[in-house]
């Protein structure tokens, strides 16, 4: 039970930290985490009364396979980011390295938090802590990236607003926050409008977070101009978080009836919409990292959709991508990051030939990318095939096409990628790196990027097991 | 209208607070308004929040000593009360930090107007 | 009837001071004009039986927000303050209107199946919040029922909150240095040319500060009988210093400097979270005060608890709202 607790607590930062305590302190987290989610696989999801108060009257930690999976996920990508880091930091002041240090470690516990709590209001706090965090790592990017970090500050908020709204209605109805008090009272609260507005407007507000189409306009900007190891963290983790709260409110919290029926089949369209828009605005881009964005978007709509159809193969497709997606995403935004200052462009030109100056990166870099397009063995495939199934026993064919016509997108603009990487001439080296013979890029840099992509062939190669083991019990009850 | 007899005004006034302030969030350019609609949004959610808490006949949920036992007092219901002065101070760190970017941007690009930004990015 | 009519009147104030604020042309004029809807709005919460949400915008809103603002754009040119006829100043109106007007009538709709303003048979009065009413006092030891919500049942939140604005803080600090910079402070130029000049308000201002000080310990530890507690103790106490700073000239004359309040804003959160700690090593759950092993009896152990707590958000506040004051500030500094 200790354990649990001080996984979020990490963010107890004083200004003159070490960047170890930045390493360390994620480490443990997922130490914790795991530590959690096996107690839960156990012997069930258990309740942590904070305060000593039990609920509804305080506020409780719940940690079930899925609350505790996605803990895991943050927790470890949290724990590679903050080694991939170091080199970054390294270039910066003491001072202004100790303050990223600790709004890193803000976000990640923020991020922990609405992963572990059990009452409704306790996720809009973290949620804001995490926005806050973010918005001030994302805007140390230089001068474009402020503006792109205000624009998605105005946003962030009015969803935030949104979803804080919607709760209050969920309050007027019910008396309650707390998720499983909610879950039992709503029922009978009836519905009418009131209902069905609460629901809309906190979907809605987690949409906005989760960068869904069309409400995704703050996030290429975003996540184009903010320092590398930002945008790694924050493109892998924030969405499936938000991603991860409208599963909660979604399944867990809402009762079956007809506003969250409609609100389900709404997404689905917009989801599909979204898979199409964002692998079709991802191949035209230039510079990568933008492409990458809308490639997220296109992704994150995958998961919506597998949220939506909402049976059982749609979700596991769902819960598997989420984490598939996470890992991979941190992994190419990590390798495109690190490569040497020469190539500091970004865009698809300065790849070439990239397989010669950084090869191991750029293994890793397609790796990753063939699992966002769906190629076994890799994790991706096998969390599209779920999907595919879900979308044929829910019979939307449809979906189900928009899926395979995605996955051919996808499948194009990376290859022009890795086309470049391996088979361009690029330029050759300088003659002073020739001379040094200088090492690939630092360990640091590489290592969490070789693991990360290691990590997608692994979830791949071992997805069955990882669906019986965690997501199967992760699943709501339908 | 059966709105104000059923006595629920205030929620229509805190949802026009609401909509006035994404309206200006929406169609102002200038930064500075938008930060201020923002605001005022907020403010209108907690508008909302506070009128759950009202008790007709009520007094603010402090309580009176000295009663005669028996006696009920309708006190105001004090959660919402609390979970909106949670709200308030994340309103204010966001303005606070809605500042600071602005600041950064009007160093930089002499301009708190996002149509002029707009312009400038392009150049 | 008295008061619905004056809580209307208050609500209608503050509408119309939002559109006006909106509408005006002259920057500075809108941000004094926003200083008053948050007045207005702290009104219509006295008046809404919700006396801690008043104080605490009225502290917060009306004041610690207009000051920001009006930092952040007294260095702007008033070619940028100023919004004339050059710019467009709005766009898309048909567009946003379109959007908006029907969520009105939606939300319209949905009130109407909301329960009536101050029904006390409602889904909020009778789940949950009659235990606070009926056991807060005697379990926490809190008369201020709002108190007792936000720093004992409800105390992660809080802590919660905290963490907020230390975020809030922090990331001003990463935002404001600039790309390779150091601290808000560092630059030597021209300085935060604030300093009144006038010795009638050196003088006032000197004898304020006492009395500010003495009201902020006053309302952080009387927070358990009447509305107040550790947030508005702390925005006092911040307001001090930030009142000396407008007066006296700024940062660098004052014995207070930006670094003592980052310490203070990350020792507040730390002095909070400690007192969670050791609950939890005395065998309690976090931040379960029942569990320190003070020799009193239980419900005074929880009153000494939530006073730690509270002065834990006291100090962590006014470290951070002086630190955010100070990075808004010194941007004049010419620090890059």
């Amino acid at each position: 039970m200790v354990a649990a607790m001080v996984v979020p607590l990490v963010g107890r930062v004083s200004a003159r930290l070490a960047r170890d305590i930045t390493v360390v302190a994620p480490a443990v987290a997922l130490g914790c985490a795991v530590m959690a989610l096996r107690v839960a696989l156990d012997s069930g999801p258990w309740h942590y009364h904070l305060g000593g108060w039990a609920p509804p009257w305080g506020i409780e930690y719940v940690v079930d396979p899925l609350g505790g999976g996605m803990a895991v996920l943050v927790a470890l990508l949290a724990t590679l980011v903050a080694i991939y880091s170091g080199p970054y930091l390294r270039a910066l002041s003491p001072r202004r390295a100790a303050v990223f240090n600790s709004l890193f470690l803000l976000l990640t516990s923020g991020l922990l938090g609405i992963t572990l709590t059990g009452d409704l209001f306790n996720l809009y706090v973290f949620l804001e802590i995490s926005s806050l965090a973010a918005y001030g790592l994302l805007a140390s990017g230089g001068e474009r990236a402020v503006v792109a970090t205000f624009r998605y500050l105005l946003i962030g908020t009015i969803a935030a607003s949104f979803y804080l709204l919607g709760l209050g209605y969920l309050y007027a109805l019910t008396g309650t926050v707390n998720m499983a008090d909610l879950a039992m009272r709503l029922p009978a609260a009836g519905g009418g409008s009131a209902m069905t507005v609460g629901v809309v407007l906190i979907v809605v507000g987690l949409a906005i977070k989760m960068a869904v189409f069309p409400l995704h306009g703050w996030m290429p900007d975003a996540y184009t101009y903010a320092p590398p190891p930002v945008t790694m963290f924050i493109a892998a983790v924030m969405s499936k978080v938000s991603a991860y709260a409208l599963l909660r409110v979604l399944f867990f919290v809402l009762p079956p009836t007809g506003a969250v029926e409609t609100a389900l089949s709404v997404l689905s369209w917009v989801a599909a919409g979204g898979v199409l828009a964002g692998s079709v605005l991802a191949l035209a881009q230039t510079d990568v990292r933008r492409m990458l964005a809308y490639s997220s978007v296109g992704q994150m709509g995958y998961v919506v959709l597998g949220l939506s159809l909402g049976n059982a193969a749609a979700l596991t497709g769902a819960l598997l991508h989420i984490t598939g997606h996470a890992v991979a995403k941190a992994c190419l935004f990590g390798a495109v990051g690190s490569l040497p200052r020469e190539t500091a462009q970004a865009d698809v030109a300065g790849f070439a030939g990239a397989s010669r100056r950084a090869p191991l990166t750029m293994a890793a870099f397609t790796l990753a990318a063939l699992s966002l397009v769906g190629i076994p063995p890799t994790a991706g495939f096998f969390s599209k095939w779920y999907l595919l199934q879900g979308a044929l026993e829910a019979d939307a064919w449809p979906f189900a096409a928009v899926l395979l016509v995605s996955s051919l997108l996808s499948a194009v603009y990376f290859f022009r990628i890795i086309e470049r990487i391996y088979f361009a001439a690029g330029p050759a080296p300088a003659e002073s790196d020739r001379s040094r013979r200088r090492p690939e890029v630092s360990l640091r840099s590489l290592g969490p990027v070789l693991t990360l992509g290691a990590v997608v062939l692994l979830i791949g190669l071992f997805n069955g097991r990882l669906v019986t083991a965690v997501i199967r019990h992760a699943l709501p009850e339908l | 209208m059966s709105l104000i007899a059923g006595g629920q005004l205030q929620y229509v006034l805190a949802a026009a607070l609401l909509l006035v302030g994404l309206y200006g969030m929406l169609v102002k350019t200038n930064f500075v308004r938008k930060l201020m609609a923002m605001n005022v949004m907020q403010v209108g959610v907690i508008v909302f929040f506070v009128s759950l808490a009202v008790r007709t006949g009520g007094t603010p949920p402090i309580e009176i000593e000295h009663q005669a036992p028996g006696t009920a007092v309708a006190y105001a219901n004090p959660l919402p009360h609390a979970l909106m002065l949670t709200a308030i101070v994340v309103s204010v760190s966001t303005t606070g930090v809605a500042l600071a970017l602005l600041i950064r941007i009007y160093r930089r690009f002499d301009t708190l107007d996002e149509a002029e930004l707009l312009d400038r990015l392009r150049e | 009837m008295i008061d619905v009519l004056v809580a209307l009147l208050f609500l209608l104030l503050m509408v119309v001071c939002a559109v006006a604020a909106l509408r005006v042309k002259d920057l500075l004029a809108a941000v004094i004009i926003f200083g008053a809807f948050s007045f207005f709005s702290a009104a219509f919460f006295v008046v809404q039986d919700a006396l801690d949400v008043a104080f605490t915008e009225a502290a917060v809103g009306a004041v610690i927000t207009t000051v920001f603002f009006v930092c952040a754009i007294r260095r702007t040119t008033p070619r940028v303050r100023w919004i004339g006829r050059r710019q467009r100043g709005s766009y898309y109106e048909p567009l946003a209107l379109l959007l908006l007007v029907p969520a009105l009538v939606v939300l319209l709709q949905a009130a109407a199946d909301l329960p009536p303003v101050g029904d006390g048979a409602s889904a909020p009065f009778t789940h949950v919040a009659p235990y606070y009413i009926e056991q807060g006092h005697e379990q926490t030891g809190a008369s201020n029922l709002v108190t007792a919500v936000l720093a004992d049942y409800r105390g992660y939140d809080t802590l919660g909150e905290l963490t907020v604005i230390f975020t809030a803080g922090v990331a001003c600090l990463l935002v404001v240095s600039g790309k390779d910079g150091g601290s808000p402070r560092q630059g030597q130029g021209k300085g935060v040319r604030f300093g009144v000049g006038s010795p009638v308000i050196d003088a006032a201002s000197r004898l304020l500060v006492p009395f500010m000080w003495l009201f902020a310990t006053y309302v952080l530890v009387h927070g358990h009988e009447s509305p107040g507690g550790g947030f508005q103790g702390g925005v006092i106490l911040a307001a001090s210093i930030i009142l000396l700073r407008l007066v006296r000239g700024g940062e660098r004359r004052s014995a207070f400097t930006s670094n003592h309040a980052l310490t203070l804003a990350c020792a507040g959160p730390l002095l909070y979270g400690g007192i969670g700690v050791a609950s939890l090593l005395f065998g309690g759950n976090f931040l379960d005060y029942g569990a320190l092993p003070l020799p009193l009896d239980p419900t005074e152990v929880r009153v000494i608890g939530t006073l730690g707590i509270e002065t834990g958000v006291m100090v962590g506040v006014t470290g951070v709202l002086v630190l955010i004051f100070d990075t808004l500030a010194s941007w004049d500094d010419g620090t890059v």
